[in-house]
């Protein structure tokens, strides 16, 4: 039967490319919808109330995590069929001796953690702790210093850099403070 | 029809002033920049626009946030056309071909052929959002609990089928995961808090700005600073209005890439991109010099950009209708008509026609001002594109923070967006779509209200949500996109219809 070729091609497609990945959010997905079905069900009933009994409203939440329950299982069982459990497989380790420090030596995710790090601490702590205009310039001068700074040169030799990243903060800073707390009126954090 | 038509009138004729019009052009060239520039997305654009907008009459801010909405989709196509970097998602078809274009020193004809594709398409969408919304409207009177129950789910569903078209389960996981999200805070009938566990602030829910503040535009910051940037190609822009010739010769294609864009663009929380990609696969299937694509065709080129800005006015359509969006950045202007006092859903055709008619008015002016901005300051704009991300993005970041927290001046609001942002980049790296997520926090009061609504109205009987009309055609949809990819279904599909073709043959044969 020649028609079957190409879906069972697809199917295999789906799923095989990061089985390690789905067979673990797969567990967390489980985990979080026996969490939620538990919640549902401790909710209030509301008897006292005399609502009526398809009205309580741990109801839809339960039907929910029940739904999430079964997408998660299928999941787990796919990544099952692609040996997700297996968390490293010979060919990786192979490949990765020598440079075992790989994923967090990663140029990539060095950038990364370094944007959601540096993102994070100006948004949940920067802002309310410094005052907010003060806060926005530092951190677009110290966001566009990081991210340009380059290593193998003098920081005598970019100066441009410096002055370029010092005046875009200072016009973000001013121009966001401005606009919102005068034309938008609202009161800055 | 004619009372249709004197409406739109109205409509037109209330934005005829020197404000209104400035309005417009500013926010259409505005969302054309947003666009253009990887990284800042038509939902964050718009998102960040209701911020801006939130202390203007409900007109003047949903006529902005329209102008941003064509400008932004259509702005996608140059970053899309000279870097070969779809601008916005929207926009992945148009760089298949528009960027062979641009290499083979043809730039200037790519974006004007562009240029003129997005607004025959924003023509095409606008129509049949001025014949369709009333229809739609006036048929989802007749729905029931049961059917806004089966409807959300037929939503996410599908939503989650068609932005993964590889990994449906993953689709339908980030929808449902959306309607759970949903299910935080006060609920709509008893008006119990749910899962807030005594943080006062979560008892009126997740809002929708931040969330997808976060979830588009902070997720999107961290995955532009990933990689390092790649360096701007300069192209040689000549002429950059399109011939008529150029244009006419592919009428048919616009007209179907047109339809298409519409539909895909109005079946919920399926976007743009998707209106563009099967628009484009149409035209090539079509095509009699399908050879052509993927190596500059200018058929191909017009089929995704009719396609996407098409998908605009598609989108519109079941906000305005049904109150469920057609794509991300509609579900954002969902939200600012929400804002605004603005209540779509089926009532609006009897509770506010006018409103209808003035949406109508609105894509026109912004589909008039994108044609005439596209075409004009070509070279000048292309500057924009040359700004390096790490000096970009601090200053989307501080938006991001600054648009979460203006609508309601909560702290809170600008939590939720960060963990938005790094759950929606966590989604992407796991290749989950966030749309059907979005879509999700939307419809989760939907369907909580309705279903617990239709037990109470059926006595706990369920036979009556397999039993009504409506519900059957929803729930064969439901089935047919779950079971579309399934192995099972697809030999099964391809024994019946080598079955029907046996008969077919026989019979020719005789």
């Amino acid at each position: 039967m020649a028609y079957e070729k190409p879906s069972a091609k697809k199917k295999q497609v789906a799923g095989k490319r990061m089985p390690k990945a789905d067979f673990i959010t797969s567990i967390i997905l489980m985990a979080f919808s026996a969490f939620v079905i538990f919640e549902s069900l401790r909710m209030p009933r509301l008897e006292h109330r005399n609502i009526n009994p398809f009205s309580i409203p741990g109801l839809v939440p339960a039907v929910l995590g029940v739904i999430m329950g079964v997408l998660s299982i299928v999941l787990f069982i796919r990544s099952l069929r692609h040996r997700g459990y297996v968390l490293q497989t010979r060919k990786q380790a192979t490949d990765s001796e020598g440079t075992s420090t790989s994923w967090f030596m990663k140029p990539e995710t060095i950038r990364v953690l370094l944007t959601v790090g540096f993102c994070l601490l100006y948004a949940i702590i920067l802002i309310g702790w410094v005052w907010y205009p003060v806060a926005t310039f530092l951190f677009t001068f110290v966001f566009i210093v990081l991210f340009e700074y380059d290593r193998s040169k003098l920081a005598k030799q970019q100066v441009k850099m410096f002055v370029i990243a010092t005046v875009e903060a200072l016009l973000t800073a001013t121009a966001v403070s401005v606009v919102f707390r005068y034309l938008f009126l609202i009161r800055l954090p | 029809m004619f009372e249709g038509l004197h409406m739109l009138g109205v409509g037109l004729a209330r934005f005829m002033n020197p404000a209104a019009l400035f309005n417009v052009l500013w926010a259409t060239q505005l969302g054309i920049i947003v666009g253009m520039l990887p990284g800042l997305t038509a939902t964050m654009g718009i998102a960040l626009l209701v911020t801006l907008t939130f202390r203007m009459p409900a007109d003047q801010a949903v006529l902005i946030l329209i102008c941003m909405y064509i400008g932004s989709i259509y702005g996608g196509s140059r970053s899309a056309i000279l870097l070969n970097i779809p601008g916005t998602p929207a926009s992945a078809a148009t760089a298949v071909d528009g960027h062979p274009l641009s290499r083979q020193g043809r730039a200037g004809e790519a974006i004007g052929i562009a240029t003129t594709g997005s607004f025959l398409g924003s023509v095409i969408g606008m129509i049949m959002l001025a014949l369709f919304t009333p229809i739609i409207g006036n048929f989802a009177l007749n729905f029931q609990s049961i059917e806004f129950f089966w409807l959300a789910i037929f939503g996410v569903v599908i939503s989650g089928t068609l932005t993964a078209p590889k990994d449906p389960l993953k689709g339908w996981i980030s929808g449902f995961l959306g309607l759970m999200i949903a299910m935080i805070g006060m609920e709509g009938i008893h008006a119990h808090v749910r899962f807030s566990y005594g943080v006062v602030e979560l008892s009126g829910g997740i809002r929708l700005i931040p969330a997808m503040v976060g979830a588009f535009g902070f997720s999107e910051v961290i995955m532009m600073m990933k990689h390092r940037s790649v360096e701007v190609i300069k192209s040689d822009i000549k002429r950059v209005i399109p011939k008529a010739k150029d244009v006419l010769k592919y009428w048919k294609t616009i007209i179907r890439s047109g339809l298409i864009g519409t539909f895909a663009g109005a079946i919920p929380g399926v976007g743009e991109d998707i209106g563009a990609w099967v628009s484009y696969d149409f035209a090539r299937r079509a095509s009699k010099e399908p050879e052509k694509y993927g190596h500059g065709s200018l058929e191909g080129l017009i089929a995704s950009e009719t396609g996407n800005n098409a998908a605009v006015g598609g989108a519109i359509i079941p906000v305005l209708s049904l109150a469920i969006p057609g794509s991300a950045p509609a579900a954002v202007l969902l939200a600012a008509m929400y804002i605004h006092g603005v209540r779509p859903g089926p009532l609006i055709m009897i509770e506010n026609p006018q409103f209808v008619y003035s949406v109508v008015g609105m894509f026109l002016l912004a589909t008039l001002a994108m044609y005439l901005l596209g075409l004009s300051m070509v070279r000048g704009l292309v500057k924009v594109l040359e700004v390096p991300r790490s000096k970009l993005m601090p200053v989307v970041f501080v938006l991001c923070v600054i648009g979460s927290y203006a609508v309601e001046s909560r702290h809170f609001d600008i939590i939720i967006m960060v963990v938005f942002g790094i759950l929606g980049y966590i989604m992407q790296e796991l290749e989950y779509p966030i749309a059907p997520m979005v879509l999700g926090i939307i419809l989760g009061e939907i369907l909580d209200k309705n279903l617990r609504r239709a037990l109470v109205v059926t006595d706990g009987d369920l036979v009556p949500f397999f039993t009504r009309p409506i519900s059957l055609v929803l729930i064969f949809f439901i089935l047919l996109s779950v079971f579309s990819r399934a192995h099972w279904f697809v030999v099964f599909k391809a024994r019946m219809w080598a079955k029907v073709r046996s008969i077919f043959v026989k019979k020719r044969v005789k």
